[in-house]
């Protein structure tokens, strides 16, 4: 249950932003959050609305996309995976030869872009 | 109406004060060591225990609690410098807490530095400290299904220890599984089954750990 802190990092940025652009209200949020990041998206909707209250962005549109796993292995061959928690377990070998992986991507929480008034 | 493109990682922030952790331990020749794990799951008790055994080097701890010194109190009474960081209400340390507590220990008198999360196998994982290697404990009395469960700790960690293992058969919980899940999950982890009260296993994590610490001086 981190997805205030995440939450918290994300409006501070944003509002940073805006106010450089001289904005006076942020209508949309783009948000990319990896499969991976331990947050559930639910919980992190709620949060933004909770610290969005009072803000620039209060009422925003916030789209969130979850965006996928790359994996590289020892022998170079990098894959896109996707993984649904809620349906099978997480196994990270490489489809190809099934050897160790590295996460490259899958980590992030990116503010992709907003939308200002 | 205007569109401002950022794409920036807020989670950036995190991982670049964690490398500048990780410089800073480096720095003063500083092996760091994380300890996460639930609640309960022997973290303080394995500190306690892998100092004892490393006795060759200089080991100090940095103890992370939602509330209390309790933990860093005990380490302290144990004759191992420990310095405790409150979270308050986070579920996890972050860089910038760790970055922090160096302020209050003596690095160049450090060989070893364990940092032990916060009791939670969720979110520390997101939330990297600047650490050399990274250790989960699970005890078999969390249930034999807990590693399967939290699948993202054991991908993102160095050795795995599940502990408690002298009672096993009580808590009807199979060690055995807990390891083969750990591997599937991340083939690279070293696994190590241990029973703090016997002392079963503890030799292989000591090992382990000198073993990692001379590859970070090469």
């Amino acid at each position: 249950m981190h997805e205030f802190s995440v939450a918290g990092d994300i409006v501070e940025n944003i509002i940073v932003e805006a106010q450089k652009h001289h904005a006076e209200k942020v209508t949309g949020v783009f948000l990319e959050i990896g499969q991976l990041m331990m947050v559930e998206i639910d919980q992190l909707r709620f949060a933004l609305e909770c610290l969005s209250k009072d803000t620039l962005l209060e009422n925003a549109n916030i789209h969130m996309e979850t965006t996928p796993i790359v994996i590289k292995c020892i022998n170079g061959h990098e894959e896109e995976v996707s993984w649904d928690p809620y349906k099978k377990p997480l196994e990270l070998t490489c489809p190809v030869c099934k050897n160790t992986v590295k996460i490259i991507k899958g980590r992030e929480c990116i503010i992709r872009k907003i939308v200002a008034e | 109406m205007h569109v401002i493109e950022l794409g920036r990682d807020v989670m950036e922030l995190n991982r670049n004060l964690a490398e500048q952790n990780k410089k800073i331990l480096d720095g003063h020749g500083v092996f760091a060591v994380d300890i996460l794990g639930a609640i309960g799951s022997g973290k303080t008790s394995l500190i306690e225990i892998l100092a004892g055994k490393l006795s060759e080097f200089r080991v100090a701890a940095i103890a992370g609690d939602v509330v209390s010194d309790l933990d860093s109190g005990r380490l302290n009474a144990a004759g191992i410098p420990s310095v405790g960081v409150n979270t308050g209400r986070e579920c996890h340390l972050d860089a910038h807490l760790v970055k922090r507590a160096f302020d209050k220990l003596s690095l160049d008198e450090i060989d070893i530095l364990f940092i032990e999360n916060v009791g939670n196998l969720i979110c520390p994982v997101d939330f990297e400290l600047g650490s050399h290697k990274r250790i989960t404990v699970v005890s078999v009395s969390e249930g034999d299904d807990t590693v399967e469960k939290h699948p993202m700790i054991f991908v993102t960690s160095d050795a795995a220890v599940i502990n408690k293992i002298d009672i096993a058969d009580a808590v009807d919980a199979s060690p055995q599984k807990m390891r083969d899940d750990a591997l599937k999950l991340n083939s690279r982890l070293s696994v190590f089954l241990t029973s703090i009260k016997t002392g079963e296993g503890l030799d292989d994590v000591v090992n382990w750990i000198r073993d990692a610490k001379e590859n970070q001086v090469e």
